[in-house]
């Protein structure tokens, strides 16, 4: 029995311990005052230190760094304000758009635990898939988050807010210091500035404005030449997704991106997101043009590492040979096209908007190359040497 | 007159008013059958001409009949594709749906003594949807391609009705033994389902749970073509036995007693039902309702005899699911509702109406 209680209060001491050396591990360096920040005064000191031997030139550095450089602070997408007193070498991520946009900037080294997404994916991740799982935002396995002691979480900025914030609450009670940042990383409106925020709490400001710089020449063509059209111009488009005679309407991300590139969506005026519409009416409206979209649900095809039509072309006479389809201008003009996903969805949507502007408005955007910038996108700033089929029927350059 | 001859005059005159009034009671019965076939006749009239596309319901019509007598009716291509590959086979789908769901409903009702059951309570529903999750999320199933969700559904459908025999059989097939069978099935599966979703993504989730809502949309010929034929020929099985169902009614010592093979009956009852079940939500995903509320509908007018509670439960259940629909179709055009929801919404109003109208047991 006694033994036994020694026992315990041996352990809690040693449980004890390891929590005073975690607490240390994220420290601020330099900082003597416990306020997280290096002040001048505090930065003079470190240098007597060095001049005295007391500490190596590298950590001297360190410490001027930090104190030229940081506290960094953000309002990042939840709208919290985020504040860095030191450089995130170690981080978390749990959604892979996020991880996609960290490695555009170049910092997907700092990076030492990922979502359970980011893994199964191993076709556009491949160089990550060995590290540890911290499971989904669903799903989240926040033990295995702590036991890799990052500097750094980052969740979901607007999406499945309530499970994020859980996971933020825990997380940052059970380490005070732990920065969390919010982010979505897939959103057409908000993605410039959430790559801004990445790039500013991760020091790769540079990385954020060369990206940007790229973005921005992807989408501002589209942009300027579709805000200069008419109603009239716009073609009319039926968009289906993997599920027959499911459609986006407004409130959609895909609407969203339909109307970005020019086009004016059948159902665009029914306020229901995502719903599933009468056969009739899509041959009443008559679209002048159908994108049915693959690579999810029953129609696991197209997209990266895919060298075969077949598929996406049995799916498009599929689409045509519907009852009652002949009627439709889309069919008659040989206008139905099948998209991959892999481009529609996340940070790739600007390819994949580039690719609906040519779709829709072939003669204005003749110039315009979505597969060029899909493969500059993908060589210069995912380091991928990735080959695919992304549209059927492949479009005219 | 002797007292012997005047009391059998007496039971003369009493045998033929009770023989009077039990023909007033059938002939009540054939006539609500009558009219409810009238009231699907006239309701799939007038499904077949609501729709997005314009077309007035005098060309619906010649495009039907333009079928039947060529030469005579006149119609173009396009009313007769919207109207032969798009309307029709819905409007029938919901009407051998309905008839069909309700029919089971009422068989098993009937064989296991209680007003609660339907094929769903013994696991069926529950089965077929993790089946078809099975099938969402994983990817996999028994049978490949596009009748993976399908062949997946009624498997595991028909996988749970003989798990509940085997159970049962185990420990002597009673009402009481298959229910509780049933129950154990039905959260089996509901927690198998509900892992599956934890896993899933949310896509695949969503995809669940639209199954799980039920549709008519999915509906073809050759599936208007399957559900119809299972039905009617269960159907009729079904009323064959239907002296047996009544004769359990009153217990199961009575029907032994009056030769009926009670565990014979109720596991063929059962697995006709559950078969019957299992085709149509393979095709339409799980609707629940119909097969509870429709045969009670029906006993509160013809009663208890399964020759007609049997056959008109049908035709209640077919008149619910095709008025559901055509409003789910209708009410939010051009946008198409979840037929399940719809169910409900109608149906549960009107059970209440009955339930509260009607003073007397009527079960």
């Amino acid at each position: 029995m006694v033994t036994k209680m020694l026992w315990m209060i041996v352990l809690s001491l040693l449980f004890l311990g390891a929590g005073y050396a975690t607490a240390e591990e994220f420290a601020v360096p330099g900082d003597l005052n416990g306020d997280r920040i290096v002040s001048s005064q505090e930065l003079e000191t470190a240098e007597q230190d060095q001049e005295a031997g007391k500490i190596i030139a590298e950590e001297l550095a360190e410490i001027s760094h930090i104190s030229q450089n940081y506290p960094r602070k953000i309002v990042d997408s939840s709208g919290q304000e985020v504040t860095v007193y030191k450089p995130l070498e170690n981080i978390v991520v749990f959604n892979s758009e996020t991880v996609e946009t960290i490695r555009s900037l170049k910092a997907e080294d700092k990076i030492i635990g990922v979502g359970k997404y980011t893994l199964e994916d191993s076709t556009y991740f491949p160089e990550l898939s060995e590290l540890p799982s911290v499971g989904s935002v669903w799903t989240p396995d926040l033990e295995a988050v702590l036991e890799l002691h990052p500097d750094a979480v980052f969740i979901y900025g607007t999406f499945m807010n309530t499970s994020a914030d859980e996971i933020q609450d825990t997380l940052q009670s059970a380490d005070p210091n732990l920065v969390v940042v919010r982010v979505d990383c897939y959103i057409p409106e908000s993605y410039v500035a959430e790559v801004e925020m990445v790039g500013t709490v991760l020091e790769r400001e540079e990385e954020a404005s060369e990206f940007i710089e790229f973005y921005d020449e992807c989408l501002r063509p589209i942009e300027t030449v579709v805000s200069g059209l008419s109603d009239e111009d716009k073609p009319t488009v039926y968009f289906e997704s993997w599920v027959d005679y499911r459609t986006a309407t407004q409130g959609a991300a895909w609407h969203d991106k339909l109307v970005m590139a020019g086009g004016e969506n059948i159902f665009g005026e029914l306020a229901l997101s995502y719903t599933d519409v009468d056969p009739e009416s899509i041959i009443e409206r008559n679209p002048e043009i159908v994108v049915k979209l693959c690579g999810a649900g029953g129609l696991t095809f197209g997209g990266y590492d895919e060298d075969d039509t077949t598929e996406m072309a049995a799916l498009r006479d599929e689409v045509e040979a519907r009852p009652g389809w002949d009627a439709i201008d889309a069919v008659k003009n040989d206008q139905v096209y099948v998209l991959s996903n892999d481009i529609l969805g996340g940070v790739r949507h600007f390819i994949g908007i580039a690719y609906l502007a040519k779709l829709f408005h072939p003669e204005l955007f003749e110039d315009l190359d979505p597969s060029a910038m899909h493969l500059e996108y993908l060589t210069r700033f995912q380091g991928l040497d990735l080959r695919g089929i992304y549209i059927y029927p492949e479009m005219p350059v | 007159m002797s007292e012997a001859e005047t009391m059998s005059t007496e039971s003369a005159t009493k045998n033929s008013e009770l023989r009077e009034e039990y023909a007033q009671f059938v002939g009540r019965k054939v006539l609500f059958i009558i009219l409810s076939l009238a009231g699907i006749a006239v309701l799939a009239g007038v499904a077949a001409t609501l729709g997005s596309a314009n077309i007035t319901p005098v060309e619906v019509y010649s495009a039907i009949l333009a079928r039947f007598f060529p030469g005579h009716f006149a119609t173009t291509d396009f009313i007769d594709t919207i109207v032969w590959q798009l309307r029709l086979h819905r409007v029938l789908m919901g009407i051998f749906a309905g008839m069909g769901l309700a029919v089971a409903g009422s068989a098993m009702q009937g064989i296991l003594k209680n007003p609660l059951a339907s094929p769903f309570t013994l696991g069926i529903a529950s089965a077929a949807t993790f089946g078809a999750s099975l099938a969402i999320i994983l990817g996999a199933g028994f049978v490949s391609g596009q009748y993976l969700i399908v062949g997946n559904a009624f498997v595991f459908t028909m996988l749970a009705s003989l798990t509940v025999y085997g159970l049962a059989k185990y420990k002597g097939i009673t009402p009481e033994t298959m229910i509780l069978a049933g129950i154990a099935i039905m959260y089996l599966f509901s927690a198998m389902t509900s892992f599956l979703q934890y896993v899933g993504e949310s896509e695949e989730v969503h995809e669940v749970v639209f199954w799980m809502m039920g549709s008519l949309g999915r509906s073809s010929w050759d599936k208007v073509g399957i559900i119809a034929l299972v039905t009617v020929v269960c159907t009729l099985v079904l009323m064959y036995f239907s002296w047996d169902i009544n004769a359990l009614g009153a217990g199961d010592e009575t029907a032994k007693s009056l030769g009926v093979n009670v565990e014979f009956v109720r596991i063929l009852c059962m697995m006709l039902a559950s078969l019957i079940t299992a085709s149509i939500i393979c095709f339409t995903g799980t609707i629940g309702f119909i097969g509870l509320v429709a045969p009670h509908i029906t006993r509160m007018v013809v009663g208890g005899d399964h020759r007609f509670l049997l056959p008109a439960s049908g035709l209640v259940g077919a008149l619910i699911l095709l008025g559901a629909d055509t409003v789910a179709r209708t009410i939010l055009a051009p946008v198409i509702l979840p037929v399940g929801i719809m169910t409900a919404f109608l149906g549960v109003p009107f059970f209440i109406y009955l339930f509260l109208k009607r003073r007397k047991d009527y079960w």
